[in-house]
């Protein structure tokens, strides 16, 4: 099976709200409706993480948000594609330094494409996830894990474990 | 603006909201925490349907510790609000469950001033 | 009596566009209890506008507390400032104000419906609904400048004005929209499948309405009349032929209606402040410092909007409250799942048309 070829042809992406105001969420399906119509580009929008290539992530990241979105960045098959929409997703924007909020999503997980606007518009999410599709052709062979949940040699870990790990990581940093 | 204020002391709250409070006449807003540091002030807001402009607030005051009624028997649905109480002040509300909103790892009681 | 089966129903989902969870317990189809969880998105909205950002500027927060009904938080907070500084806003300011959050009811109604159609598996509906709603956030771009965050309303007035050319073309758009929401509307009342699909489903009584203190479209479709537009002065909604629309059946198909009727109300207002916009200022100066407490009440797309505010004569306020219409109607959802079939869960949830942005702030 050519798996390959399909995905370069048809990459579904699936989104999560993180704590964003709704403002980019209705403009990701303002996207995906006639006027724009994201899906001539072979892009369905897809609730599902395991059939899933791109990522797009609104919001900036709240506490309890912070470990759905780390297991939904799990579950999703590599190669993978994260794509942050709207200011608050790339820098923590007007929420910044609230005090259950995480500053963006590129402290959580590594972020590819960055789209800001508040709320971005239409014709930079497309031109976000477009961006997305070049460099998920160059990831294609690339395995790209954040260094700090590389499962060292010899040991045996599942998901469960790792989604801990990487957890208990990212807090020593905050705290540090 | 035609509002109608009610001071009572807090172990008085539900009886002077059963007293007045007929579903088909008031419409129960929420109920609203202040800090004056040291203690919360409360307030539960309702509005007649079909007036113009008429509330009723009920105010008291509570320490930390204090515990404070619920009045779910009366109004069922004030569960949320009376929920949001307890977990953004950290007070003890009469069978509230503490994490509507904050979780283990975020500051507690944040809008206590201070 | 079969097995108890738990059903997780989020905090991402299909049928979802925001992070809210439902953990449902079932006996077959049936459901028998039920949890929420509606604190994903919790930000602290309410203590960074008590202290970080100045009276002024918190206008431009609560915008972002949602960004589908961003104009009514930003004229909830924005009214409540205006009446502790008793600041006279101009007329022309009062009827801008009215013409952009009608439009944002539009927008925000024709997302719910088309929602409620995609989750009825009407796709080609949803996607009709979407390619109308267009045409209202071109309005509101031309209007405001911006599709979803207008930042249009500050204290003292409105932060654009409104040109003879802007106005004609305004008055082409509308004529359009007119007509197509007549058509949307035809539709979502006639339809042979969307009537099997939602008539009697997820019901909500007058009684249980008023026992759960409900909200809004939900409120109205059970036949409860109750709209702030009609029960609190802060915009001049009467003189520019505002009708409480109510209906009586309680259920999915009656609450789409409500919201259908009631775009049609908003189109007809939103002429008639074209028609009678009064010459003059849009802005007045805001100076001095808030003090003492006050209350406000709006009429957001999703339902009735609570405002409180406290000044203790400082640049930052001493609180913001913010009681939402999605807060108000959790409790309701609750009670009416009990007792309901699993299938139907997708459909009731988006019909209450829940914000969840809005609720955990």
């Amino acid at each position: 099976m050519e798996l390959k070829k399909f995905r370069k042809k048809s990459p579904w992406i699936l989104h999560y709200n993180t704590g964003s105001c709704n403002g980019c969420d209705i403009e990701i399906l303002a996207c995906l409706a006639p006027k724009y119509d994201l899906e001539r580009f072979g892009i369905l929008n897809r609730g599902n993480p395991k059939q899933s290539d791109i990522l797009l992530v609104t919001g900036p990241v709240t506490k309890r948000a912070k470990e759905r979105l780390l297991r939904l960045y799990f579950e999703m098959p590599e190669p993978k594609v994260v794509v942050a929409v709207g200011a608050c997703a790339c820098t923590g924007g007007v929420f910044r330094h609230m005090y259950n909020v995480e500053n963006g999503v590129d402290s959580i997980i590594p972020v590819d494409v960055y789209v800001p606007g508040c709320a971005a518009r239409p014709e930079s999410i497309i031109d976000g996830v477009v961006k997305a599709l070049e460099i998920l052709e160059k990831k294609k062979k690339e395995i790209e894990l954040p260094p700090y949940c590389k499962v060292p040699e010899g040991e045996k870990l599942n998901r469960r474990k790792l989604l801990e790990r990487c957890l208990e990581v990212i807090n020593a940093g905050r705290r540090s | 603006m035609r509002v109608e204020e009610v001071k009572v002391p807090l172990r008085e709250v539900r009886r002077t909201i059963k007293e007045f409070y007929d579903p088909n006449v008031w419409h129960f807003i929420t109920v609203n925490g202040t800090d004056l540091g040291g203690k919360v002030e409360l307030k539960w807001f309702f509005c007649k349907y079909g007036e113009k402009e008429t509330f009723k607030v009920v105010t008291a005051e509570a320490g930390y510790d204090d515990e404070i009624p619920t009045i779910t028997y009366l109004i069922p649905s004030a569960w949320i609000a009376e929920w949001e109480l307890a977990d953004l002040f950290d007070l003890k509300v009469e069978g509230a469950k503490k994490g509507l909103f904050l979780d283990p790892d975020s500051p507690k009681a944040p809008l206590r001033r201070g | 009596m079969g097995k108890r089966i738990t059903v997780p129903f989020g905090s991402q989902h299909v049928a979802l566009p925001e992070p809210v969870r439902f953990v449902f317990q079932t006996e077959n189809e049936r459901i028998v209890d039920v949890e929420v969880d509606v604190g994903y998105v919790h930000r602290g909205i309410e203590k960074a506008c008590s202290t970080r950002f100045k009276y002024m500027q918190v206008g431009y927060v609560v915008a972002r507390v949602c960004g589908l009904c961003a104009i009514s938080h930003t004229l909830g907070y924005v009214t409540a400032i205006e009446r502790l500084m008793e600041v006279e806003v101009p007329k022309r300011a009062l009827y801008l104000r009215v013409l952009v959050s009608e439009l944002d009811r539009i927008h925000s109604h024709l997302l719910a419906m088309g929602h409620t159609a995609e989750v009825a598996g009407y796709e080609n509906l949803f996607m009709q609904t979407f390619r109308y709603r267009e045409s209202v956030m071109e309005l509101l771009e031309l209007i405001t400048g911006n599709r979803v965050q207008f930042d249009y309303v500050c204290p003292g007035g409105v932060n654009r004005d409104m040109t003879t050319e802007l106005e004609k073309e305004i008055r082409k758009k509308l004529k359009e929209l007119e007509e197509k929401c007549l058509w949307l509307k035809d539709v979502f009342e006639n339809d042979f499948s969307l009537n099997l699909r939602w008539k009697g489903v997820g019901v909500v009584t007058k009684e249980m309405a008023k026992e759960m203190n409900v909200v809004g479209p939900p409120a109205r479709a059970a036949g409860l009349e109750t709209d702030v537009r009609a029960e609190f002065n802060y915009l001049p909604f009467e003189e520019v032929g505002f009708k409480l629309i109510t209906r009586r059946g309680g259920d999915i198909y009656d609450r789409n209606l409500v919201r259908a009727e009631e775009v049609i109300n908003s189109i007809e207002m939103v002429k008639n402040v074209l028609d009678g916009l009064p010459e003059g200022e849009i802005k007045v100066p805001v100076k001095g410092l808030p003090e003492g407490e006050t209350f406000v009440r709006v009429e957001a797309p999703r339902g009735e909007l609570f405002y409180y505010i406290k000044g203790t004569k400082k640049m930052v306020l001493d609180r913001v409250r913010i009681r939402v219409p999605t807060f108000a109607n959790i409790p309701v959802m609750k009670k009416l799942f009990i007792g309901m079939d699993y299938s139907d869960v997708p459909a009731t949830v988006i019909s209450f048309d829940p914000c969840l942005s809005c609720t955990a702030r």
